[in-house]
């Protein structure tokens, strides 16, 4: 039984524009899938919906076989977590053992337990030295990372990270995504990201254009889909245009392909 | 812009009053606060002064850390002594000042206006003590010179009662803002608020929702270091674009304000929004009962804190009724 499946899902934030339209998927457990698209293109509201921060009237969304509704958000809640794109956002605490701690503290779970979850989970994610420091001092992989260690820490079998690196400077997006990568083997992982760089991590992608899904495919597929990713206002990968532009130019030897890549560097 | 804040804002140190159960440490000022108004002698508050400076030393807080804020507070400091020197007349006189009030005096004090508000933007050090070395003049003018036209002549009397209740209240504000700063800069506000929680809980009796009360309050004092940075940053994305917040007229400087105040209400509002998101996606429901991760657990130098205060506060009220103090 997949462990999300979404139904016929629509949404709309006003009458005129849909957000969401139709969009019907399936994800295995231990999946993970990339959810890619450009502004607007509904994939934050997509995850939204899918912890229950939104909700709507047409289409379902079952997690763990549990239809989403308002009778079941406190149990769909316990199986799926988000990381929001500012980490900013989303401190309660004052130090980074508090933060962690929030969420546990909402689900009543006792302190002896709290304590052990808090230092597992922050090292996990390498931050259990920074447990008595304000997240306001930490950097923005830091923060994310805490943001990710106060998610994990509830464990839930679900992971959202919603454009979890967008807002922070290379050094912290390899910090992040390290943490990422590292439990790509226990959680179902959905990633929303616009850059598809970021996708090679996972095992799926899933492209959004306007509220629709456009393509639905393994990575390895989907990433040579250049047309569709190219009409969904997506960069496709540098990879895959180096690769074209060998095949194309039929280069052989060091030396032509060394130029090649030169040339059209300057062209760009 | 941000150091300068000093409320809300935690100094991590391991003293014994960070280690204090916050609810002694609550219970504590507000007790020293009752105090510090039940006494009306200054040798008390200076006692209590002496007390605190003892109890800053020993919380290894930088004393830098409190003197921001009675920085802020110098302003209303000045003016309250001044008042009090001024417009009380109890006790013995020490000074009288005669003051000739001429038509030159008001010239010079018009001149001096105007040269203020055109130059004052020039000054860049010292600017507050430059505006009271100018506004002394012009009283000093008005004691020595009695010519160019006289108007009336008019006397400031300085009294010992005025210059003691001054001093007094002045005292009094400093102690209340030293006790308030070491409460906030050893106490996390996560443990504020659980201590606020448990000591509040009676309020349930009346159907006020306390727990709601304290996460409010707590998230407040977590986001006034972070607003106060933003609003630094738009201070000057603003000020790069030529927008200076010392300069033009009334009408302008409203409008160059409400360039501060929009993006700040826009920015709240996201960040509000935001956090809502964040903690209603962690499982927080308003008024669910919640564990916490700090058990607050009284060991026994939280109940000699307590009996100490106690002691404190049956000594101050004592020393006001038997020696009517």
């Amino acid at each position: 039984m997949a462990i999300i499946e979404v139904n016929n899902l629509t949404y709309r934030y006003t009458k005129k524009k849909y957000a969401l339209k139709d969009v019907s998927f399936k994800i295995e457990r231990g999946e993970f899938v990339s959810i890619v698209g450009h502004n607007g293109s509904g994939k934050s509201t997509l995850g939204k919906l899918l912890c229950g921060l939104l909700q709507t009237k047409h289409g379902e969304i079952l997690i763990d076989g549990i239809k989403l509704s308002d009778d079941t958000i406190d149990e769909v809640r316990q199986k799926i977590g988000i990381v929001f794109q500012n980490p900013d956002n989303q401190f309660v605490g004052v130090t980074v053992k508090n933060d962690i701690a929030f969420g546990l503290e909402n689900r009543n779970i006792d302190v002896d337990e709290m304590e052990k979850r808090i230092k597992k989970y922050a090292t996990i994610v390498g931050m259990d030295e920074f447990l008595d420091k304000n997240p306001e001092n930490l950097s923005g992989g830091q923060k994310q990372r805490v943001a990710i260690a106060s998610v994990l820490a509830m464990e839930t079998d679900i992971l959202i990270f919603d454009e979890a690196t967008s807002m922070i400077d290379p050094l912290g997006v390899k910090e992040v995504t390290n943490a990422i990568k590292s439990l790509k083997e226990e959680k179902t992982i959905i990633y929303i990201t616009h850059n598809l760089d970021e996708t090679l991590m996972g095992d799926r992608m899933i492209v959004l254009k306007n509220g629709e899904i456009v393509l639905d495919e393994k990575i390895d597929n989907a990433i040579k889909q250049k047309d569709i990713l190219t009409n969904s206002n997506l960069e496709p990968l540098e990879q895959m245009e180096l690769i074209e532009l060998v095949n194309k130019n039929n280069l052989n030897r060091k030396e032509e392909v060394e130029k090649v890549l030169w040339q059209s560097a300057y062209q760009k | 812009m941000n150091g300068k804040i000093v409320f809300g804002q935690y100094y991590n140190s391991n003293s014994w009053i960070h280690r204090l159960d916050p609810r002694v440490k609550l219970a504590s000022v507000l007790l020293f606060m009752i105090c510090l108004f039940v006494v009306e002698n200054i040798y008390c508050l200076l006692g209590f002064l002496g007390f605190l400076f003892i109890l800053i030393i020993t919380s290894k807080i930088p004393f830098v850390k409190f003197l921001n804020s009675i920085k802020m507070m110098t302003f209303v400091l000045i003016l309250t002594f001044i008042l009090q020197i001024i417009f009380r007349n109890d006790g013995e006189l020490l000074y009288s000042f005669n003051f000739n009030l001429t038509y030159l005096a008001i010239g010079i004090m018009v001149a001096l206006l105007i040269l203020w508000l055109l130059f004052s933007k020039y000054i860049k050090y010292l600017k507050n003590l430059v505006l009271i070395i100018l506004v002394a003049s012009v009283f000093i003018y008005q004691y020595y010179v009695n010519f160019g036209g006289l108007i009336t002549i008019y006397n400031i009397d300085i009294y010992s009662g005025g210059l003691l209740m001054g001093s007094y209240i002045v005292l009094r504000i400093i102690a209340l803002l030293l006790i308030s700063s070491l409460l906030t800069l050893s106490t996390t506000p996560t443990e504020l608020n659980n201590a606020l929680e448990k000591m509040l809980g009676f309020l349930k009796v009346f159907k006020i929702k306390v727990s709601i009360l304290t996460m409010m309050m707590s998230i407040a004092l977590r986001f006034i270091p972070t607003l106060i940075n933003e609003s630094d940053k738009i201070l000057k994305a603003q000020a790069s674009r030529g927008c200076d917040f010392n300069e033009g007229k009334f009408s302008e400087r409203i409008k160059q304000i409400i360039s501060l105040i929009v993006p700040m209400f826009v920015i709240a509002y996201k960040r509000a929004y935001d956090l809502a998101d964040a903690m209603e996606a962690r499982g927080y429901v308003p008024d669910r009962k919640r564990s916490s991760i700090y058990v607050l657990k009284y060991r026994l130098k939280d109940y000699l804190v307590y009996a100490f205060d106690l002691g404190l506060i049956a000594a101050c009220i004592f020393v006001k009724v038997r020696y009517a103090f």
